[in-house]
């Protein structure tokens, strides 16, 4: 089938488009030059936004422990409930959505890329089956890396080649795309009761430092070439002061450039380590400093990890910051420790505009990408459902273009983000273009996929319409209708074909789930292969020939090569 | 007024009893508040089934105030979205208590 997509104003930043009119035109799945006009399906875009399909880069979604999120909390399914229709079935869960309705969701704002990131390798098959209900788009997920056992040994032993072939063996065996770490160090501590908050704590037992695991691993990502850089939620999130530790952990990445062009560390959602203070009392954004320090290393790039002031749930892989958050909140608390390689916990959280922290957090997610220059360095997400639910996209768009609405919400927030943070003497207003950059084409770029996240030919046909005018809406004072219009796509269209018309799902499909297949040298591959037999024999409580996930548990699998660009 | 509710054993899985609020009270008399419904889990169950109900009654709500008396540390949304009225609890609470009111009062002792 092909299609043409007449007349939309099209914004395709990685092609330097900036709101031109022009057509879009779809064949087999892929953007062509040209299709024969009589045999294909014309959608008057006129008036219209045009976008490439959104690609959420950080998200949980599927895995382990966004399904203790959903057994945790039967009240937040209360919350929103989805009727079964012809063609989708039911769900429910507000911050915690069930995984059909996931995928729906995604779909009708414009969605067709979703990477779920975090997977402890020991719960890759239940990621992968997770993944597997989640209909509509495209997926992939990251690897947790940040406690393994076999990794922390081979970097103290300085054996970076042994290491690099251990962590392809285990992207292999895991079906994952990326190197992730959650609190390096410190998930192996918590298996102990204890945290590594700084770079330079060592972890128990293994004496290698959380500076030494970053700056090893960005080693290791770069020997195997693979699309992404490391993704990394920094050691000491959440903490009052923890600004100081992002600033020395973006230093790890000064040195190291990839051959790629991209980033070398990628810091996720930065918000949560952009704090001051040292009280929750006097508890103050740090966004300035932590901007400036993006604006001034060449290899970084974060997301914001923005609050949007909902009761959401909080799930991540950093044990010792959940166990933290339950005794701050006295709220329930789910913790897991997976054997030689992660530590996860879950506990809901409520950013109400009446209390002074989270006012401040929300402000800080603002700041960020207004004080950060290139917009191409600060992406966007809310860590789902960890800042909020995904479905706040829009309405962070329409603050990021509208410093009214900024000015509305700091006036129901707690006035304290008038005396700690600087939000209320921010001007800047986004366009429509640095929009694009920040939800969508930055995000293809951070991720070394070279077929989404663009028009151009070749690209995957992949394709957000929206019923805005660029050339007519005034964001600045329509973001009510900019909040709307982001919500309910048009059209969304992948692989060339309609999935949504008008914000209703009218086709349902299963998309790829992509996964690296990186290499080293033969003889590495082999000497490795004899520590973890031994590990799995000596440690481990599953046998290594359980462990491995085949390729039949995923959708559409799409093996990624390290050889090029996707 | 003061309607007495004397909560016996706590089940397990919890109760969601949102209509343990001053506006759904009033009008009612002792044996219709007996018979309201709440959640025991997935169950629906009369409110008698886990608390004794004593006191009198009022058709206003402002002039109701509920006293809990006891431990209630496994049933959430009492007084969820009332408008007027008072409740006391002389006990633990769960979560939601007060959620969305309007106006009245609670006081968790």
């Amino acid at each position: 089938m092909s299609i043409i997509i007449k007349n939309g104003t099209v914004y395709d930043p990685l092609n330097g488009i900036e709101g031109e009119i022009m057509d879009i035109m779809i064949d087999k799945g892929v953007v062509v030059d040209r299709v024969n006009e009589r045999n294909a399906t014309v959608i008057d875009a006129s008036n219209k936004l045009v976008t490439p399909g959104g690609i959420e880069i950080h998200s949980h979604v599927a895995g382990g422990k966004v399904n203790v999120g959903r057994s945790l909390r039967p009240e937040d399914h209360k919350r929103l409930v989805m009727e079964k229709t012809k063609l989708t079935r039911a769900g429910s869960g507000f911050s915690t959505p069930t995984t059909f309705m996931t995928g729906y969701i995604y779909s009708k704002m414009g969605y067709t890329t979703v990477f779920t990131p975090a997977m402890p390798p020991l719960m890759a098959r239940h990621t992968h089956e997770e993944l597997h209900d989640i209909p509509m788009v495209d997926k992939a997920t990251y690897t947790l890396t940040d406690g393994n056992w076999l990794i922390m040994k081979y970097l103290k032993e300085g054996e970076i080649e042994k290491c690099a072939a251990y962590v392809a063996w285990l992207l292999r065996a895991t079906k994952g795309l990326v190197i992730k770490l959650t609190n390096p160090g410190g998930t192996e501590a918590w298996g102990w009761g204890k945290n590594c908050r700084s770079l330079d704590d060592p972890v128990p037992y293994f004496e290698i430092t959380p500076g030494e695991m970053i700056k090893g691993l960005i080693e290791v990502n770069e020997l195997l070439n693979l699309p992404h850089s490391i993704h990394l939620h920094a050691n000491n999130l959440g903490r009052l002061g923890n600004y100081a530790t992002t600033l020395e952990t973006f230093k790890l990445s000064d040195s190291k450039n990839s051959k790629r062009d991209r980033q070398s560390l990628y810091v996720t959602h930065a918000q949560f380590n952009s704090y001051g203070g040292d009280s929750w009392k006097n508890f103050e954004s740090r966004a300035e400093d932590v901007a400036r320090g993006v604006n001034r290393s060449k290899n970084v790039t974060i997301d914001t990890g923005n609050v949007t002031l909902d009761e959401t749930t909080t799930m991540t892989a950093d044990g010792p910051l959940e166990y933290y958050l339950h005794s701050v909140s006295h709220l329930k608390w789910c913790n897991r420790n997976i054997e030689l390689e992660t530590a996860p916990g879950v506990t809901p959280f409520v950013y109400s505009p009446k209390m002074p922290t989270a006012s401040i957090q929300w402000a800080i997610g603002l700041e960020l990408p207004l004080l950060i220059k290139d917009p191409w360095k600060v992406l966007l997400s809310t860590d789902h459902p960890n800042g909020g639910p995904f479905f706040r996209y829009p309405r962070l768009i329409a603050w990021l273009m509208s410093r009214r609405y900024r000015g509305k919400t700091i006036s129901e927030v707690h006035k304290a983000v008038n005396k700690n943070s600087i939000i209320p003497t921010l001007e800047c207003e986004y366009s429509f273009s640095e929009i694009v950059v920040m939800t969508i084409a930055g995000k293809a770029k951070a991720l070394g996929l070279g077929n989404k996240g663009h028009l151009g030919i070749g690209a995957q046909g992949d394709v957000a319409i929206y019923d805005i005018n660029p050339d007519e809406i005034d964001p600045s004072r329509d973001y009510k209708k900019i909040e709307r219009k982001f919500s309910n796509a048009a059209y969304t269209i992948k692989d060339g074909e309609i999935l949504v018309k008008d914000g209703e799902i009218v086709k349902v499909v299963s998309g790829r789930t992509y996964w690296v297949n990186a290499r080293v040298d033969e003889s590495v591959e082999n000497d490795i292969m004899e520590d973890i037999d031994y590990y799995f024999k000596r440690f481990y409580s599953v046998n290594l020939a359980n462990y491995p996930v085949g390729e039949e548990y995923l959708t559409n699998p799409a093996e990624v090569t390290t050889a090029n660009v996707m | 007024m003061d309607i007495v509710l004397k909560p016996k054993k706590q089940p397990r899985e919890g109760l969601d009893a949102d209509v343990i609020n001053p506006d759904i009270f009033a009008g009612r008399s002792i044996a219709e508040i007996d018979a309201l419904e709440i959640f025991n889990g997935n169950r629906r169950v009369k409110l008698a089934e886990f608390f004794d109900v004593s006191g009198s009654t009022s058709s206003s709500s402002e002039d109701i105030r509920i006293i809990i008396d006891g431990d209630v540390s496994r049933t959430k949304r009492i007084g969820q979205g009332m408008k007027a009225g008072e409740i006391l609890i002389k006990g633990s609470i769960d979560m939601y208590v007060g959620a969305e009111m309007k106006g009245g009062r609670i006081i968790v002792e």
